[in-house]
């Protein structure tokens, strides 16, 4: 399918070949040489002839894209009556993909619960690297913060930095903590542990036979886990 | 090194047991199969640790941990080789989360050994159930131009 630009081509070689053509007609003139002159003026007539049916199929090809608009028109209007949905102005937004890269995401997310010391379930599933949010995090500043575009954002790791803290962004605006004061990093088998521990309700005892079972969980990962348990509501001293 | 592959739900741990023993020589006696709506209070850690799904997820709820001491035994195969090649033994699919501090994704492994990135549905996290849908691939870095 031949596109508007090659149409846009066509008519500006053809205006190259009037130019060229209007040159040598105006030099036989000049020289009194009639064949050139003839000559010349029957290439500028096809050059004149070309630029004609360029256009015309110009016009066509606009007058195609605007049919197409309007089918769109109509179909979207078909759909938000379908829907009872109140029409709202149709956006043309065109995008360069390239361009399209560097937005930064601004309308964050908080992190999902699972990342907040407090509202971790049994049931959630550890990451290979995981971070939680201790007690003390004022998420929802920091998420205003980013939205207010007060962060630093690194476009390679896709993350925001505020107030000293890393997030992370997901395609949709979700964010997940990183690193930063009040983000622990955990790794699966802490995590693991600190799952266990939630499990068992603040039971430190019962928690560590389970966690003695587990094949990957080690003596070092049940004391970091505990050290992030001491801020859990179900600690118990 | 650790490992934690969850596998789909339908895969049978007899499967999986009989697997680890071909691919990896390990032996049925160092395999301990539960379930889990009755784990285990405690003992000693077996070699391999196989969590069978809970009745209410029919998804990716069939559970492998090992550890250190597998990882041995294993040649030090990372967890998707170990994933990989079990999920082609058995036929089966399973999801390890992605390896980086910074990706949010995870892999899903198919039973020909291959695998995708897919990110999880939040609704069904909240149930602690891993179902996976497509990723979005976040924008590439732009060009200097």
């Amino acid at each position: 399918m031949t596109s508007i630009e090659d149409y846009v081509a066509t008519i500006d070689n053809a205006l190259k070949a009037v130019e060229a053509t209007r040159f040598s007609l105006a030099a036989a003139r000049r020289t009194g040489d009639s064949t050139s002159e003839t000559l010349h003026g029957i290439t500028a007539f096809g050059a004149v002839k070309t630029i004609d049916t360029a256009n015309s199929r110009l016009a066509d090809a606009v007058n195609g894209l605007a049919l197409v608009a309007a089918a769109a028109a109509e179909a979207r209007s078909i759909a938000i009556s379908a829907q009872g949905l109140t029409a709202v102005p149709p956006t043309v937004t065109v995008v360069p993909p390239i361009r399209a890269a560097t937005a930064v995401p601004r309308d964050v997310r908080r992190p999902h619960r699972r990342h907040t010391l407090a509202k971790i379930q049994p049931k959630d599933a550890p990451k290979r690297h995981n971070t939680v949010i201790l007690p003390g995090v004022d998420v929802d500043s920091d998420m205003a913060r980013i939205r207010d575009g007060e962060s630093e954002w690194d476009a390679q790791s896709r993350t925001h930095t505020v107030n000293g803290r890393r997030y992370g962004t997901k395609d949709g605006g979700r964010t997940f903590p990183v690193d930063g004061p009040g983000l622990q990093p955990m790794s699966r088998p802490e995590y693991k542990a600190l799952l266990i521990m939630i499990r068992h309700r603040g039971d430190l005892a019962e928690a560590e036979r389970r966690a003695d079972f587990e094949p990957g969980i080690t003596g070092s990962d049940w004391d970091a886990a505990l050290r992030v348990f001491r801020r859990h509501p179900d600690f118990r001293r | 090194m650790d490992y934690e592959i969850h596998f789909a739900s339908p895969t049978r741990p007899g499967e999986l047991v009989a697997a680890l023993a071909d691919e990896f020589g390990v032996a049925a006696t160092e395999v301990v199969v539960e379930s889990a709506s009755l784990p285990r209070a405690g003992g000693a850690p077996p070699l391999v640790l196989i969590t069978g799904p809970a009745a209410d997820d029919p998804h990716f709820g069939c559970v492998l941990s090992a550890g250190d001491e597998f990882a041995q035994r294993n040649g030090g195969r990372d967890e998707l080789t170990v994933a990989a090649t079990l999920c082609r033994k058995v036929g089966t699919s399973a999801l390890i989360p992605h390896e980086e501090a910074v990706n949010p994704y995870w892999r899903l492994i198919d039973a020909d050994g291959t695998s995708t990135l897919v990110d999880l549905d939040e609704t069904a996290l909240e149930s602690g159930r891993l179902v996976p849908g497509p990723v979005h691939p976040p924008p590439t870095p732009a060009d200097p131009a």
